[in-house]
């Protein structure tokens, strides 16, 4: 892969997940007011974020078990965050 | 409250038409609308009245009268604010309010937002009528007692978005300050993506921010 190519690949990666969290905002901010469904989009986006960073790093045959743990620490916090924000 | 519970039906199965005959209130229709942890009072009805099923009560043209109880304390070891709003058609007329003390509590709630309010409306309107009930002749309906609500400087919301974003602030700073080193001494190292992690972390905190909190059943 050249460079160039590399680089509209990350990209679009990126491009991938911006749009994503910007959708899953709208729907989290659409239901706020109902938990299940909140919970449910907040359990979503957690999910998502740790998926799209294995696939990330599959892409680049960097993925490593610590990789994986370092995504899913940071997902479950921000998720952790959202849910436990209206106990 | 007290019973660590905030749901239409009790943990033990009773749902709140058995909490209304308890009182011996007889009715032909009733209602309920639960809210938990709205900071004003304007956020809440608005979320009310766009939620569909909510809002079909609050306009219900078969209920004429409504109780509503506000009620600070602690759920499940956290600080939160209870409302619960009961709709019905009575089943006759005359309403005999069992609560001795609700002169006082009805002249509080008139005389500032902060305190808890307690209504107890009568339709002149109101049709004698099938009853669904046990008790024909008397109706009667205990307005629940609520404890006076205490200013707090910052509401439990208030305290928790600002932990939350010192807390990620603190994270964006820290992942930026890696990605700086990172750059300045070409460090090869097979970790996440700290733009990833960065942009997903922004992305919580603007959620934090932006969400109003409150809660409806």
């Amino acid at each position: 892969m050249t460079r160039s190519k590399n680089t509209h690949a990350i990209l679009l990666e990126y491009l991938v997940l911006i749009s994503a969290l910007l959708i899953f905002g709208v729907f989290i901010f659409l239901y706020q007011k109902d938990q299940v469904y909140r919970d449910a989009m907040v359990v979503l986006l957690g999910s998502f974020y740790v998926a799209w960073g294995v696939a990330h790093h599959i892409r680049h045959a960097r993925l490593t078990l610590r990789i994986v743990l370092e995504y899913v620490f940071v997902a479950l916090l921000g998720c952790l965050m959202l849910a436990t924000m209206f106990l | 409250m007290e019973h660590g519970y905030w749901a239409h039906i009790s943990p033990e199965g009773k749902d709140p038409w058995q909490f209304i005959q308890a009182q011996k209130y007889t009715y032909t229709s009733a209602g309920e609308n639960l809210a938990k942890d709205f900071a004003e009072t304007e956020a809440m009805i608005r979320a009310w009245m766009n939620s569909p099923t909510h809002r079909a009560n609050i306009l219900d043209t078969r209920f004429t009268e409504t109780g509503i109880a506000v009620v600070d304390g602690q759920l499940d070891g956290v600080e939160t604010t209870l409302v619960v709003q009961m709709f019905a058609h009575p089943s006759q007329q005359i309403a005999i309010i069992t609560e001795p003390d609700i002169a006082q509590a009805t002249r509080t709630s008139e005389s500032t937002e902060l305190t808890p309010e307690l209504f107890l409306q009568s339709s002149p309107n109101a049709q004698p009528s099938m009853g669904k009930n046990l008790n024909p002749d008397v109706m009667s309906a205990q307005v629940v007692a609520v404890e006076d609500a205490k200013l707090a400087f910052l509401s439990p919301l208030q305290i928790s978005k600002a932990v939350f974003l010192a807390v990620i602030t603190l994270l964006i700073i820290v992942l930026l300050y890696d990605a700086y080193l990172e750059r300045k001494y070409h460090t090869i190292r097979n970790v996440g993506k700290n733009i990833a992690h960065v942009s997903f972390l922004l992305f919580v905190g603007i959620l934090i921010v932006i969400l109003k909190g409150g809660t409806l059943l």
